[in-house]
């Protein structure tokens, strides 16, 4: 195509037939095939949404921690999967022989609390010691003849991997992890 | 800094999106479309603004919305590169009054979509259009023949 023939033609285009426009199919080609890996991406994502690996529910959305005939006290619901500022549950279960001269106590690891913003706790607790390491949430009970469940509602403040750990005192930690999304 | 970065994130996020599933989701061609690109604007506004509602991170997000499209568009006229790939290239579809079939299938497009840009024109029928163009916008522009 000699200079002459290509004046007047705007920057960058092309001539197809009379028409002068910047058409690309070297470029069309490789969009296509990142198109064709995006939406395969996607539909992935999504499935990872459905099983509950973003949080939010799903077939890998609970855990369990800690069922172990010795310790009194065990993680009965946790979400492996939560995200940042959405509001979560952890379930602790206290077998009878979890309160001694009248009081359970329950300790939360303090990495673990700080990581979180504890809302609420049903029941509620009839106080709250705070050490170095960990807050000891008291609850005085008169008998523990069956499991009770004590529901800590948080709501996680930090991204990333967020170590927990929860132990009546003097008794093996149990621990657990949840990865908080952004 | 949390503003910034979800600002940048979510515009990110957007702009590699919108180029995997193609432009023509973006050109309203139907009013569900439209009720797509709403709700889709909703939830966006949710995920940048957070819990914070204050004056100063609305702006915050605003200016940092706005000065990554300048930057966008600075690239996008220096360097043909980030032009193609951030806004595509236009497709003919229609040459010399022929269809290229192939190309309307790899874009989703067909006949029945260039007949109804045509009749905006006043065209009636497919051989009176010389040129049909998938523009980078996700519209079809109709030249018509000679004496149409």
């Amino acid at each position: 195509m000699s200079e002459e023939e290509t004046k007047g033609w705007a920057r960058g285009t092309e001539r197809v037939g009379d028409l002068e426009v910047n058409e690309d199919l070297t470029f069309r080609r490789h969009l296509l095939w990142v198109q064709r890996v995006g939406l395969v991406v996607m539909a992935l994502v999504v499935v990872a949404a459905l099983l509950g690996l973003f949080g939010g529910g799903g077939l890998f959305a609970k855990g369990k921690a800690g069922s172990d005939d010795d310790n009194p006290l065990s993680i009965r619901e946790y979400h492996p999967f939560v995200r940042f500022m959405k509001p979560d549950d952890l379930r602790v279960q206290l077998e009878p022989g979890a309160a001694r001269e009248g009081e359970a106590r329950v300790w939360l690891a303090r990495e673990y609390v700080e990581g979180v913003q504890i809302q609420r706790i049903s029941p509620e607790p009839d106080d709250v010691e705070a050490g170095p390491d960990a807050l000891t949430y008291v609850f005085k009970v008169d008998e523990l003849d069956e499991p009770t469940a004590v529901t800590f509602h948080t709501m996680p403040q930090k991204f990333g991997l967020l170590q927990g750990q929860a132990a009546l005192e003097g008794k093996e930690a149990v621990n657990f992890k949840q990865f908080v999304y952004p | 800094m949390d503003a910034v970065t979800r600002a940048l994130v979510i515009y990110l996020f957007l702009l590699v999106l919108f180029r995997i599933i193609g432009r023509r989701s973006l050109a309203q061609i139907t009013t569900f479309d439209l009720v797509v690109l709403l709700i889709v604007s909703e939830a966006t506004q949710q995920a940048l603004l957070g819990q914070d509602y204050s004056v100063v991170n609305g702006f915050l997000v605003i200016l940092t919305l706005l000065g990554l499209n300048a930057f966008t568009l600075m690239l996008t006229w220096r360097w043909k590169f980030f032009d193609r790939w951030i806004n595509s290239t236009p497709l003919v579809l229609i040459q010399d009054g022929e269809p290229i079939d192939d190309r309307l299938k790899r874009s989703k497009i067909d006949e029945a979509d260039i007949l109804e840009e045509g009749r905006n024109q006043g065209l009636e029928r497919l051989d009176q259009i010389k040129y049909a163009v998938l523009e980078r916008n996700g519209s079809i522009s109709i030249i018509p023949q000679s004496g149409s």
